[in-house]
């Protein structure tokens, strides 16, 4: 990625940023880039979008650093509510679908050299459930679903990122959790079982 | 039908349950549920997988590489170098200049009308112009203004001149009569 850099906390990072030294930006980047753009393309579901996404919420989380106020929130939280905000605005901007060449010709995710054809298959296959599974939820539940599965945020920072209460933010995982229980289960049970299985 | 309305709350706060979201006690009265009734157990089992699945697949989902990911960084740094008030004011101006433009076509648009029809002349509007009294000439102007200050004067006048002056030049100071139409 970029130049590596020996800083390890995030406060570091925007310390020496904020002094001009173009290494915590970097380091900033390398932190929180494979995170930020997991989390966009979960939600915008398209390879350029996220992309779009993401270099936007950096250029405008660093353009702005000087407004972060630690005491408030953590970098991650203000990074990703940045980063759900540019999001949202492209989902509301395509309000349909774009498919993605590449998801359709299945140059998404490479997998790894031991798996079995059979296996990597079957983990295409379901990972393509989900992903079916996630377009047929509304922006907020996926948002909910993303944030605390794909991202592995608390409910307190979920909340804090979508400017929810916090029981609100436990209320949508529920209901986006039964919503993709019965989206998946009738076709993703014996795959679950062969999945087990593998 | 109790059953059913237990499975009903079970199956409600499963999520939950999974979550480890529940207080102690709710937790006790599901996981006793989950083991009794098949139609909890099998929600369980089902609501489980889903969560499994979920922390499994999603974390994968766009995954990126790293030639992607300098990819961005150098659009990044490329943006941040910029100048930020150019961008910034481009377009404002350009969009005020645009509003502008609108705004005053939309006035004269609104306004040439109202010009145009204070300024029309419609020739039954114009008031019909009484016409002027013609008098003769006279040697004695003084005579014709009293004439035409009393008409007494003028008959008196009238009978005087017949008495003294030829008749062709006495009917002289007389205005001359409308005629028919006008």
């Amino acid at each position: 990625m970029t130049e590596q850099s020996n800083i390890a906390e995030p406060l570091e990072m925007i310390d020496r940023a904020l002094a001009g030294d173009q290494r915590g930006y970097a380091a900033l980047y390398d932190h929180f880039a494979a995170g930020i753009y997991r989390l966009c393309y979960s939600l915008v579901l398209n390879k350029q979008d996220a992309e779009d996404v993401m270099q936007e919420s950096f250029v405008y989380a660093f353009k702005n650093l000087h407004r972060f106020d630690p005491n408030k929130a953590s970098f991650k939280t203000w990074l990703y509510t940045i980063a759900v905000s540019r999001c949202r605005n492209t989902y509301r901007r395509k309000r349909f679908h774009l498919v993605d060449l590449s998801q359709v010709l299945q140059l998404q995710l490479p997998s790894p050299k031991s798996e079995t054809p059979e296996a990597a298959m079957a983990r295409r296959e379901s990972v393509d459930a989900v992903q079916e599974a996630l377009t047929k939820l509304t922006p907020i539940l996926r948002e909910a679903i993303v944030l605390r599965y794909g991202s592995g945020l608390t409910y307190r920072e979920m909340a804090e990122v979508t400017g929810i209460p916090q029981k609100t933010a436990e209320s949508r995982v529920r209901l986006a959790h039964q919503k993709l229980k019965d989206v998946l289960s009738p076709v993703g049970h014996g795959l679950l079982e062969e999945l087990l299985r593998i | 039908m109790l059953r059913y309305l237990r499975f009903r709350y079970v199956k409600a706060r499963m999520t939950a349950y999974i979550n480890g979201e529940l207080p102690q006690v709710t937790r006790r009265f599901i996981a006793r549920q989950i083991d009794e009734d098949e139609r909890c157990y099998n929600e369980y089992i089902l609501q489980r997988r889903t969560k499994n699945e979920l922390e499994r697949i999603l974390p994968t989902l766009g995954r990126s590489n790293e030639a992607q990911l300098n990819n961005i960084w150098s659009n990044i740094q490329a943006e941040m170098n910029k100048p930020s008030e150019m961008r910034m004011t481009a377009p404002k101006h350009s969009f005020q200049l645009g509003y502008g433009l609108v705004v005053v076509a939309m006035t004269l648009a609104l306004l040439l009308p109202l010009t145009f029809e204070a300024q029309s002349v419609n020739a039954q509007d114009v008031p019909t112009q009484q016409p002027m009294p013609q008098y003769a000439l006279t040697s004695e102007p003084d005579v014709v203004k009293q004439a035409t200050i009393n008409p007494t004067f003028v008959a008196i006048a009238e009978v005087m001149a017949q008495q003294t002056i030829e008749p062709q030049t006495a009917s002289i100071s007389t205005p001359v009569p409308d005629t028919p139409g006008t």
